[in-house]
């Protein structure tokens, strides 16, 4: 991303959301983006992702120019080249798990080969999703629904895994687990990953760490552990 | 409490604007029939003779037509209704976690009930008598018959006490299963959406379908008896009456599985097969969709049949003499189309907003297809199919029903003479068939573009 600015409205309500950004994201690593809630860490998230136009600057995925793009060629780009993970989960309640993983390839419109179909298989098997695959959403735990929309978007070995808060609605075991889930993800098949989080436990599963103030980026280290992220937040927030 | 409800019938009234069309469109067409009623009677008594005889045979048909037309209209606005509370369950419930008792959140349903009934059938009136008047106008014009208005209470009192009452009960049915909402449920994050879909009670759909399976009995019984004489038809029609009201309970269970049939038919693209799952998710909610349909093309469907059966029995009676008779039954059938056609535009309407509605309360999930990649082509293509399926499903089974209705029907009064088979005009079926797919196409555009707007960044809004 180079020097991008996002403003919402105009005139007296005009919010600066991302003010001059300048982030670029390491293939093969899992980058946490953290900040208070109205830090302008979604916002980010929606515009490196092509869910919403910056108003200037440049965000590139690979050499593709997204801020350029039309809604259909970000939407072929978005179910090629990306894959989400959200809050909320976000499956679609009238499929099945398995076809809820499927689902990427169903809008692509593409018939899965042999080869992609042992990778699902290899996925469903890896998130413990064997027995569950008929399941509805409504049928899983949280934990489970987290696991589907995981795999769903492993599904199409996406160029980046856009993660937005994925523990935020989990309690702490099934969020160990999908943090787990995420950071082998990135360790066994190189998957770059972007994690949007307010949570140093989630943040600590990161190769490095952006913190976001007031729409600007104003920190950016290695990561560590959960103690030392909250530690480091916290004096960043005193002062 | 109150001032909460009203609140919330604005927020809600676009969604209730089809609710209020509907109620329109029968009110206007009660003022048109009762209005024909009066003028009819009052020439038939100005030329000496009894207007009372008059007055009790077209009574009667318009009880007839304007009962079937409401009962489309209630279907329609009872399946609005259950949705604007699926839509406030989350509200519904912190009130209760407040304090709201479930018969205070019942009650609150009656303020909107009242306000769509008042409204539709105020419009309604206002336009069934302009119609009323323009007809007049038009039969004078073209026949110097000097027909002139008749003002008689009932034109207003019936549509008026008719609509706000069956609005009331409709408000009230779809408002009792939210009342029964825990107040726990405020607390608990909802993260598949808005709406839960409706689950049929074991119960009632089984006492549909042994009402369906009585009416078919006597249906057949009247079949046989028609086989003896023409009183056959006193047997066949409370069974004809019995079974749909069997249908129309039974709906939930017996739908699905012709609409799992219908959409194997469709071509394997994402929008077809999302929209045949989106249709499964909510049996109850697709049923009374396609159950609004049902009723219009069973109609047709059925006076159709019989008759052409009963001008296929003339015919084989009294050889070719019969241009007569085809010309009265062809009269009569114009008539009944007509008379039906007013169901069939509160059918179409009713399509059209439950698609609408249901893109209002899929907002998110339409969002999460967007981001993992919907295009915009394919939203508007997704909602293109599950307008189809459901006119399909609706024209298959109204078809089926109304051909084996006609078909009782017509050999319970002809049977002792002619026995016959159905007569299926080609023309018929090809017309209501297009007609069907029209009408599909048509309902989905509004619906269709309103998907098409959802942002994929909704995906990403909190729960």
């Amino acid at each position: 991303m180079q020097n991008v600015t996002k403003v919402f409205g105009s005139g007296d309500g005009t919010v600066h959301a991302l003010r001059g950004v300048d982030l670029a994201v390491s293939r093969g690593q899992v980058t946490a983006i953290m900040g208070q809630s109205g830090s302008g860490k979604s916002t980010l998230l929606q515009v490196m992702a092509g869910l919403e136009p910056p108003t200037s600057g440049h965000v590139l995925l690979g050499d593709d120019e997204l801020s350029t793009m039309n809604d259909e060629d970000l939407t072929r780009l978005r179910r090629t080249r990306m894959g989400f993970v959200f809050q909320a989960f976000n499956l679609l309640p009238a499929l099945t798990a398995l076809e809820n993983i499927r689902l990427p390839f169903l809008l692509a419109g593409r018939s899965i080969d042999a080869d992609t179909e042992r990778w699902i298989e290899l996925l469903v098997e890896r998130l413990g999703l064997r027995e569950r695959a008929e399941h509805r959403p409504q049928q899983l735990s949280g934990g489970q629904q987290q696991r589907v929309a995981i795999a769903r978007a492993l599904a199409t070995r996406p160029d980046v895994l856009f993660a937005d808060e994925p523990t935020g609605s989990l309690d702490s075991a099934s969020s160990r687990d999908v943090l787990d889930l995420l950071r082998s993800a990135s360790d066994e098949w190189g998957q770059t990953i972007i994690l949007v989080t307010h949570d140093p436990v989630a943040a600590s599963t990161a190769d490095r760490i952006v913190r976001m103030s007031d729409g600007r980026l104003v920190d950016d280290w290695a990561g560590g552990s959960a103690e030392s992220i909250a530690e480091r937040m916290l004096e960043a927030g005193a002062r | 409490m109150k001032t909460w409800a009203l609140r919330q019938l604005r927020e809600s009234a676009g969604q209730y604007a089809a609710s209020v069309a509907v109620v329109a469109v029968v009110s206007a067409f009660a003022v048109l029939l009762l209005e024909t009623i009066e003028v009819f009677a009052k020439v038939v008594s100005d030329a000496g003779m009894d207007g009372g005889d008059v007055r009790v045979a077209l009574g009667s048909v318009a009880i007839v037509f304007l009962g079937i037309a409401v009962l489309v209209a209630a279907i329609v606005i009872s399946n609005t209704f259950s949705m604007v509370y699926a839509g406030r369950v989350r509200d519904i419930a912190l009130l209760r976690l407040i304090g709201a008792t479930g018969r205070q959140v019942r009650r609150t349903s009656l303020i909107d009930g009242a306000a769509v009934g008042l409204i539709g059938a105020s419009l309604g009136i206002v336009a069934g008598v302009l119609l009323s008047l323009a007809g007049i106008a038009t039969v004078n014009a073209s026949t110097g018959a000097g027909l002139s208005f008749v003002f008689a209470p009932q034109i207003v009192l019936v549509p008026l006490l008719g609509s706000v009452l069956a609005t009331v009960a409709a408000s009230f049915s779809g408002a009792r299963t939210v009342s029964k909402v825990a107040p726990i449920e405020a607390s608990r994050s909802m993260p598949e959406g808005q709406s839960i879909p409706e689950r049929a009670s074991k119960l009632r759909v089984g006492f549909g379908i042994a009402l369906f399976l009585a009416g078919t009995l006597l249906l057949g019984a009247g079949l046989l008896v028609g086989l003896v004489t023409p009183v056959g038809i006193l047997v066949a029609f409370p069974g004809g009456v019995l079974s749909i009201i069997g249908v129309i309970i039974a709906a939930p269970v017996l739908f699905p599985p012709v609409l799992a049939v219908v959409a194997r038919l469709l071509p394997g693209t994402a929008a077809a097969r999302l929209a045949g799952a989106n249709l499964r998710h909510d049996p109850v909610r697709t049923s009374r969709t396609v159950l609004a349909m049902v009723i219009g093309v069973t109609l047709l469907t059925m006076f159709t049949v019989a008759g052409e059966m009963f001008i296929a029995a003339t015919r084989d009676f009294f050889g070719d003499q019969t241009g007569e008779t085809e010309e009265y039954i062809g009269g009569l059938l114009t008539a009944v189309y007509v008379l039906t056609s007013f169901s069939v535009i509160v059918a179409a309407i009713g399509l059209g907003s439950t698609l609408s509605m249901s893109v209002l309360q899929r907002r998110r999930e339409l969002g999460v297809l967007r981001a993992l990649g919907l295009t915009t082509r394919q939203a508007r293509q997704m909602l293109l199919a599950e307008s189809l399926l459901v006119s399909i499903v609706g024209v298959v089974i109204g078809l089926a029903l109304g051909v084996g209705y006609g078909f009782v029907g017509a050999n319970s009064v002809l049977g002792v003479q002619t026995f016959g088979p159905p007569v299926i005009p080609i023309a018929f079926v090809v017309a209501i068939v297009a007609g069907g797919l029209l009408f599909g196409a048509v309902a989905s555009l509004a619906p269709g573009r309103r998907a098409s707007k959802v942002p994929p960044a909704e995906a990403l809004r909190e729960a």
